[in-house]
């Protein structure tokens, strides 16, 4: 190969190399997007005890759900003015139920995720109706969200989209920590 | 000061549980109605242009009502097994009629109109009834769609809840409207009389709700 090959070869090798990397990072998720995880009780139940010691907020919901879908924004707004080491939002989709399969939910919670710039855990349910209506005593609407205490103890639950002043004061808790 | 403020703040949420618990938000006064209790009766227009009363829906073994719209995904894709339901069941004796009650002026996919087009797509054997003033909605206290509502020949409700367990055919393990159903049509003691309905909430007007939260 002599050295004129040799620089075609190695451009190429270049180009392709850098489309790759353009690829991979139109593949990612914005800056301070969260992990986006599937599991059934048993993975939310260890989700949960992995987040003792801080107040946790449970939200049940899907992108399917259109009040769920309008208050994403508070809830990120509230997840941005609370401290992580103290407080800890935990989004739970119900995407599944709808969805063909669980990679298409899971998709679907991805690229909901990455245009809104979800900047707190979500995980995919992937189990049965009966298991999670259990696990949260759900009375069947969505969204709900259930605040648990350090200690992992249910301390308040709101079924429905989140209202001005329930949220004004989840924020106003931070002194409360 | 301070103290008085978390004071009040403390009784607040207390009594926000205590009028929340864990059930879903209905309008004031308003609750699911208990099994025993009798159907109110109506007259709602139907998208095939005529009018039907509970009387005209009515089977001789009993009767479903089932709460659906169009904008819901988890209701939408439970109207295929409510056409094959309503194929079994009126055979044996069981008048079926949907009601849609959402708010249109917040879910316009919930208009008369549009519940004309999807009872022509989706082909509905069953009259799909518009509940515009929400007062029958009031009246049976739906949660969500879907939520079915399963009276005998004495318009007594005999079952109220999810038509099954599982969205996707192949993981139904509990068929408890079907098991309702034929319970009823055979004339034995319905097992399971009340379930938990999953879905999306009954969109209720604000003016009904009186309340400034927007119910999920």
């Amino acid at each position: 190969m002599n050295s004129s090959t040799r620089a075609v070869v190695s451009l190429c090798l270049v180009v392709y190399l850098f489309a790759l990397g353009c690829k991979a990072a139109s593949d990612q998720a914005p800056a301070g997007t969260a992990t986006v995880s599937v599991g059934g009780v048993d993975g939310i139940d260890s989700l949960l005890n992995s987040h003792q010691g801080r107040w946790v907020l449970v939200n049940l919901w899907a992108t399917w759900c259109v009040p769920c879908v309008a208050e994403t924004p508070d809830l990120i707004a509230l997840h941005s003015s609370l401290p992580a080491e103290r407080f800890v939002l935990l989004g739970i989709s119900m995407d599944n139920v709808v969805a063909a399969t669980i990679e298409e939910a899971s998709q679907k919670v991805s690229q909901f995720g990455a245009r809104q710039g979800l900047p707190y855990q979500n995980l995919v349910y992937n189990g049965t109706l009966d298991d999670i209506i259990a696990r949260f005593d759900l009375p069947g609407p969505i969204p709900v969200s259930i605040l648990y205490n350090p200690s992992g103890t249910e301390h308040e639950r709101w079924v429905g989209q989140l209202a001005a002043d329930d949220l004004g004061r989840l924020r106003s808790m931070d002194g409360s920590f | 000061m301070r103290i008085n403020r978390w004071i009040a703040r403390l009784g607040c949420a207390i009594i926000a549980v205590v009028l929340m618990g864990a059930k879903a938000p209905l309008p004031p006064g308003v609750s699911t109605l208990a099994i025993g209790k009798l159907a109110t009766d109506f007259k709602l227009p139907g998208t095939d242009g005529k009018d039907y009363t509970y009387a005209a829906i009515a089977g001789k073994i009993g009767t479903l009502v089932v709460f659906t719209c169009n904008h819901c995904p988890f209701a939408v894709a439970y109207q295929d097994r409510l056409v094959t339901l309503t194929e079994t069941y009126t055979k044996k004796g069981i008048g079926v009629a949907a009601i849609s009650c959402n708010d249109v002026r917040a879910f316009p996919d919930d208009s008369f109109e549009k519940m004309k087009e999807r009872a022509a797509s989706a082909k509905f054997n069953f009259p799909y009834l518009y509940d515009e003033s929400q007062q029958i909605a009031m009246a049976y206290g739906p949660t969500v769609t879907p939520h079915v509502f399963l009276f005998d020949s004495t318009r007594t409700l005999v079952y109220q809840g999810r038509i099954d367990d599982a969205r996707k055919e192949s993981e139904i393990t509990k068929r408890e409207l079907t098991d309702a159903l034929e319970a009823l049509t055979s004339g034995k003691k319905i097992g399971e009389s009340e379930t938990v309905a999953f879905g999306c909430s009954i969109k209720w007007k604000p003016e009904i709700m009186k309340t400034e939260e927007t119910e999920g």
